[in-house]
């Protein structure tokens, strides 16, 4: 809105986690971009640097962790990730709970058991705004009213645990958007909550971007979710970019890169039963002893001999679109075991 | 007789004492439930519904306060006999907490085996291997342990110790949750292998619909300690009749729905 540029802008993204001496690439050339009031959904399997990719976005990064090379613009401003610069971190410190805020999984763990959560969710506006604690009070009020928390006068002096699964959710979300920042980012909000609550929280979401015009970063394992809530996708695996897309659709229906066609083939969807479920041989490779080409080549059903040479191009020809793979599936190649199945 | 179904619930209620409050908690207040041989039967609801209460109440580890539950025609006292005990095995959704990390995974299997059957040396060996390949596992992972190997690894070991014993009924409770969705998919092709294999019949608890949908014959709908609904899948699926059940279904989100459907119902959130 105020730039024409994307509202966020990730570029050759590389992380190194530092292990008992050795060093492990985590995230290797990652690269996406997000335009105001635009959701991303994130997808990927545990270990395949989802929740990495959102803490480095932040600034939030475990102490073991090294960004080697990686640039951000947000909001029109360039942040150099790598090279620890300490400017930087600052301007990126600033930014957290007003610019930029982010939602966790376990809002027991991310929530203070011992201050009432009213106080937590005005925290970062309290130091910014410099409100009187009677003022702060009354905002975190009208956020929790805002976010679907009914008798939020009393709520408000309540401790985490005093609140349910769905209400703590509620609370980490007003906490998120109290500063109304730019960008929302969440990591698997939803999962630990029932289909109903789930279905209330996306719905704010969606609100939350429409009327904030916030882009979201939505991290999740699930796609009928991303199905439901997202524009685009990036598809991660192993620390790579496999697949991502401006336009969601497209990916589903024609999936390019054979580690997104067999996700889309695992994942249970109540319209298409009597099919049986496809289940990717072997596991995810750790970290010490990922293959050289393509991360997913020795679990693919499409692997050729050329699938083991060192980065793997993007071989998507579609606008918008990039597919890391030297064999993709999908309409593109002819290829579509997908929609085969479909029917 | 052989009409019954292989369990049936009736009426059953599970409540607990709360110390402080001196009241009385009804996790269950009436669940009527049945499993039929070779069947799937889905145990849907949200969280504090009660379907772990009762799925621990069919397996034996929660006793009941009233009602009865019927296993092979015999409805069960207040205490099981071994015999009992064996016919009914569980599957925990933790797979990283319910194996012994001290143990390998032959000894998990062989302490079963030597408890309830009278396998010894050899045959007990064979056993093993047999059990494994029922999982799908490499019989090399027996001398493993559990902090060696992945969750669907693990689930399936937790699967194999189950079936040890020859169990007529299985009751998962959540067996997938802690999953990534390829392994999960593994471990519902698995069971629904067992089921048309060997006969197995399963209580599947999970809060996952799309999984039930695909994998159960009937589904039960729990809410608030009661059941609401309890069909086949398919009809249930196609034409909800309690509330409940509706409000749940037009939750899921759905692969290929349209998107944000209804999502941006509502009025705005004036900022």
């Amino acid at each position: 809105m105020t730039s024409a540029g994307p509202l966020l802008e990730i570029d050759d993204l590389t992380l190194k986690l530092q292990v008992g001496g050795a060093e492990l690439t985590a995230l290797e050339h990652v690269s996406f971009s997000l335009g105001y009031g635009e959701a991303r959904g994130l997808v990927g399997e545990s270990g395949s640097g989802k929740s990495l990719t959102l803490r480095a976005i932040l600034g939030l990064l475990p102490p073991n962790a090294v960004v080697t090379s990686g640039r951000m613009v947000f909001d029109g401003a360039e942040f150099d990730l790598a090279h620890g610069s300490k400017a930087d971190a600052r301007r990126l410190e600033r930014l957290r709970g007003t610019g930029i805020s982010m939602i966790f999984q376990e809002p027991s763990v991310a929530l203070n058991p011992v201050i009432p959560v009213g106080e937590q969710i005005v925290d970062a506006v309290m130091r910014r705004d410099h409100l009187r604690r009677s003022q702060a009070r009354d905002y975190a009020i009208h956020l929790m009213k805002l976010v679907g928390i009914h008798d939020a006068e009393h709520k408000v002096d309540a401790y985490e645990f005093e609140l349910s699964g769905g209400l703590k959710q509620r609370v980490m979300i007003a906490a998120a958007v109290a500063g109304k920042p730019k960008l929302i980012l969440c990591d698997e909000p939803t999962t630990a909550l029932d289909v109903t609550v789930q279905r209330q929280i996306l719905s704010l979401f969606t609100h939350l971007r429409d009327e904030l015009d916030a882009g979201l970063l939505y991290v999740t394992h699930d796609l009928a979710v991303v199905a439901q809530l997202c524009d685009s996708i990036t598809v991660l695996y192993s620390g790579n970019v496999m697949e991502s897309s401006a336009e969601l659709g497209s990916v589903f229906d024609d999936p390019g890169h054979p580690y997104t066609e067999a996700l889309l083939r695992s994942t249970p969807d109540v319209d298409r039963i009597g099919r049986r479920l496809y289940s990717i041989p072997g596991s995810a490779p750790s970290l010490s002893d990922r293959p050289l080409g393509c991360p997913f080549a020795p679990r693919c059903e499409y692997r050729q001999d050329d699938c083991e040479q060192a980065r793997v191009p993007d071989t998507s020809t579609v606008e918008g679109r990039e597919v890391h793979c030297r064999h993709p599936v999908g309409h593109e190649s002819g290829r579509v075991q997908l929609a085969k199945e479909a029917r | 007789m052989s009409d019954d179904p292989l369990l049936r619930c009736s009426d059953v209620v599970v409540t607990f004492r709360q110390k402080q409050a001196r009241t009385v908690l009804q996790a269950v207040t009436s669940a009527s439930l049945d499993v039929g041989r070779g069947q799937i039967v889905g145990l849907v609801g949200e969280s504090g519904s009660g379907k772990s209460t009762l799925a621990r109440a069919v397996v034996g580890l929660q006793p009941i306060d009233s009602g009865s539950i019927t296993f092979e025609g015999r409805t069960f006292g207040a205490r099981r006999n071994r015999a009992d005990r064996r016919g009914i095995q569980m599957v925990f959704q933790d797979p990283y907490g319910s194996l012994d990390p001290r143990m390998t995974i032959r000894g998990t299997l062989e302490e079963m085996l030597r408890r309830h059957t009278e396998l010894r040396g050899k045959a007990l060996d064979a056993r093993c291997c047999e059990l494994m390949e029922m999982v799908r596992l490499p019989a090399s992972l027996l001398t493993s342990r559990p902090a060696g190997m992945s969750g669907g690894q693990r689930q399936r070991v937790a699967i194999a110790r189950a079936l040890s014993i020859k169990p007529r009924l299985l009751v998962a409770d959540e067996p997938v949750a802690a999953l990534d969705v390829s392994v999960q998919a593994g471990i519902v092709n698995l069971l629904s292998d067992l089921r048309d294999e060997v006969g197995l019949s399963i209580l599947f608890i999970s809060h996952d619909l799309s999984i039930v949908r695909t994998l159960c014959d009937r589904v039960s709908v729990i809410y608030r300690g009661k059941i609401v609904e309890e069909r086949s899948c398919a009809e249930l699926f196609e034409d909800p009749h309690d509330d409940y059940t509706k409000e749940l279904l037009a939750a899921i989100p759905r692969l290929r729905g349209p998107r944000t459907e209804g999502l941006r119902d509502g009025s705005s959130l004036a900022f």
